[in-house]
């Protein structure tokens, strides 16, 4: 897989692209992935040794996914958004933008399935927001907010819970 | 007795009529074992392991843990004082634990503490340079994360291709961010770093692929798998995986050499190896388990009186899986072997 250690004004244009959820700094490094994904990487291999290791080796990974820098093809807008796991790394840093859904909405949004929000969840948001449990206070995704007070899932398949069970 | 009790007797006769063990096998064990222990190891290996955790202090500290695995109504321990993040936990239902809210969101690890034993015993700290080179599914990887605080570096290598989606994912799912993931046989992988680099590791993981005579319990199919030429054969392997390994290991770093196997040719014999071809010192290993030291005689064969510093966890000492883990401190850079061992 292509990548490339994201340059400094690079990195500033991403976090100024989370910045709506009110992420002013990222300590990591941020690695380009392919096209449109964005990793970080908080460990101490430098530039030098990483191409070195590429150069010698198939890197099939880096540090963590945390985000997707991309043209949404239906309505041609740069999106910056967040991942499941980069919410919850960064959950000190996001203070915006956050829905806050109760345990019968959580239930929904664990199966991956989108959720109905009441208007006053919804209240001035839109565009992409942090999901948050209302119980226990834990960032749990990202999704999108759309017509009709519709949260969209963006929960990753392989993390979507498929029977609810615990009760 | 209630009726879990008789259902779990029922499925141990169960699994002992489908899974019956080799003869071979069985006069193995009573070598190793004598003829008592051997038995209740037989009996052991048709039961079920306690459900082990491991808190992930990535993203919550264990006593917060606790407190919200117990709202389900499960049972919680934490048996070691000292590694609070390990716990054992009573749930009721199949397949609950991995559909919590908190195993989703990477709170918690499945881990066997067999599994967990040589990241125990390694300590990795935030600062060092780290090779787990068989890495999936990344039990261990995430555990020498959490270890590190996401400092320091690590390269987790796995070989195959499938098994390295089940690392990447759970490697995510933990908020591991301190990892290059790398796809090379493990032999090959070192030669290529020792070769065409000056990057060497302070600590490596060589948890090799083996026989798999420690996890009967969890995988009875084992049983019918086992037969003597796949330990020689799979013997070979790990000796080329240590001996490479150790070439590309830091002087005065240190390597731990596992296998969830109790085959001295798989565990003892290799360390063995290592000690006769490099400069290396086999370190003592103290952990709050019950364990047994390493056999340092076996089909005949005398090997150093070092192997009694291996560690040889039984399934019947401690209701885990069996398990092997050596710790070695590479002295120097000299080495008899000439190729890949």
């Amino acid at each position: 897989m292509k990548f490339n250690i994201m340059e400094r004004s690079k990195k500033k244009r991403f976090i100024e692209g989370v910045s709506h959820f009110g992420i002013e700094k990222i300590d990591e490094t941020l690695v380009k992935w392919g096209s449109e994904r964005i990793r970080a990487y908080s460990g101490d291999f430098s530039r030098d040794e990483i191409g070195k290791l590429r150069f010698l080796l198939p890197v099939e990974g880096i540090g963590l996914y945390v985000g997707k820098d991309a043209i949404n093809k239906r309505t041609g807008v740069h999106e910056y958004r967040l991942s499941l796991d980069a919410v919850s790394v960064w959950g000190d840093k996001i203070v915006k933008n956050i829905i806050d859904i109760d345990e019968a909405q959580e239930d929904i949004w664990f199966t991956g399935a989108d959720v109905d929000l009441t208007e006053e969840q919804v209240g001035e948001l839109n565009g992409f927001v942090v999901v948050r449990s209302k119980k226990d206070g834990d960032f749990i995704g990202v999704g999108k907010l759309g017509l009709g007070n519709v949260l969209y899932s963006f929960m990753p398949k392989e993390r979507r819970r498929k029977v609810n069970v615990i009760t | 007795m209630d009726m879990s009790e008789t259902n779990r007797n029922k499925k141990s006769e169960y699994l002992k009529r489908r899974f019956p063990a080799k003869e071979g096998f069985i006069e193995r064990m009573k070598m190793l074992l004598g003829e008592e222990d051997a038995k209740i190891f037989f009996e052991i290996c048709y039961t079920e392991t306690p459900d082990y955790i491991r808190c992930n202090t990535l993203k919550i500290q264990p006593d917060e843990l606790k407190i919200r695995l117990k709202r389900y109504g499960w049972k919680i321990k934490q048996p070691f004082e000292k590694f609070p993040e390990v716990m054992i936990v009573n749930c009721n239902g199949a397949g609950a634990l991995g559909k919590s809210k908190e195993h989703l969101l990477g709170y918690f690890y499945v881990q066997e503490i067999s599994s967990m034993l040589p990241m125990l015993v390694l300590q990795p700290c935030d600062g060092d340079v780290l090779l787990d080179l068989c890495a999936s599914p990344g039990s261990k990887t995430t555990q020498a994360a959490a270890m590190m605080g996401n400092g320091g570096s690590i390269v987790a290598n796995e070989v195959s291709m499938g098994r390295l989606g089940i690392l990447s994912s759970n490697l995510e799912r933990c908020g591991v961010m301190n990892t290059v993931v790398t796809r090379k046989e493990g032999v090959a992988f070192c030669n290529k770093l020792l070769n065409k680099s000056q990057i060497r590791f302070d600590k490596i993981l060589v948890d090799a692929p083996c026989s798999g005579e420690g996890t009967l319990r969890k995988s009875p199919k084992t049983f019918e798998m086992w037969n003597k030429k796949m330990i020689y054969k799979i013997a070979g392997l790990q000796r080329r995986l240590a001996s490479s390994a150790l070439k590309i290991l830091k002087v005065g770093g240190e390597m731990i050499y596992s296998t969830c196997t109790l085959a001295p040719e798989e565990d003892e014999f290799i360390v063995n190896f290592l000690k006769k071809n490099f400069d290396i010192e086999i370190l003592e290993i103290s952990l709050p388990l019950k364990f047994r030291e390493g056999v340092c005689e076996w089909d005949g064969e005398k090997l150093s009186d070092d192997m009694k510093k291996c560690l040889r966890l039984y399934p019947q000492d401690n209701d885990s899986d069996g398990f092997f883990v050596a710790k070695i401190k590479k002295l120097s850079d000299k080495c008899l072997l000439r190729g890949d061992a």
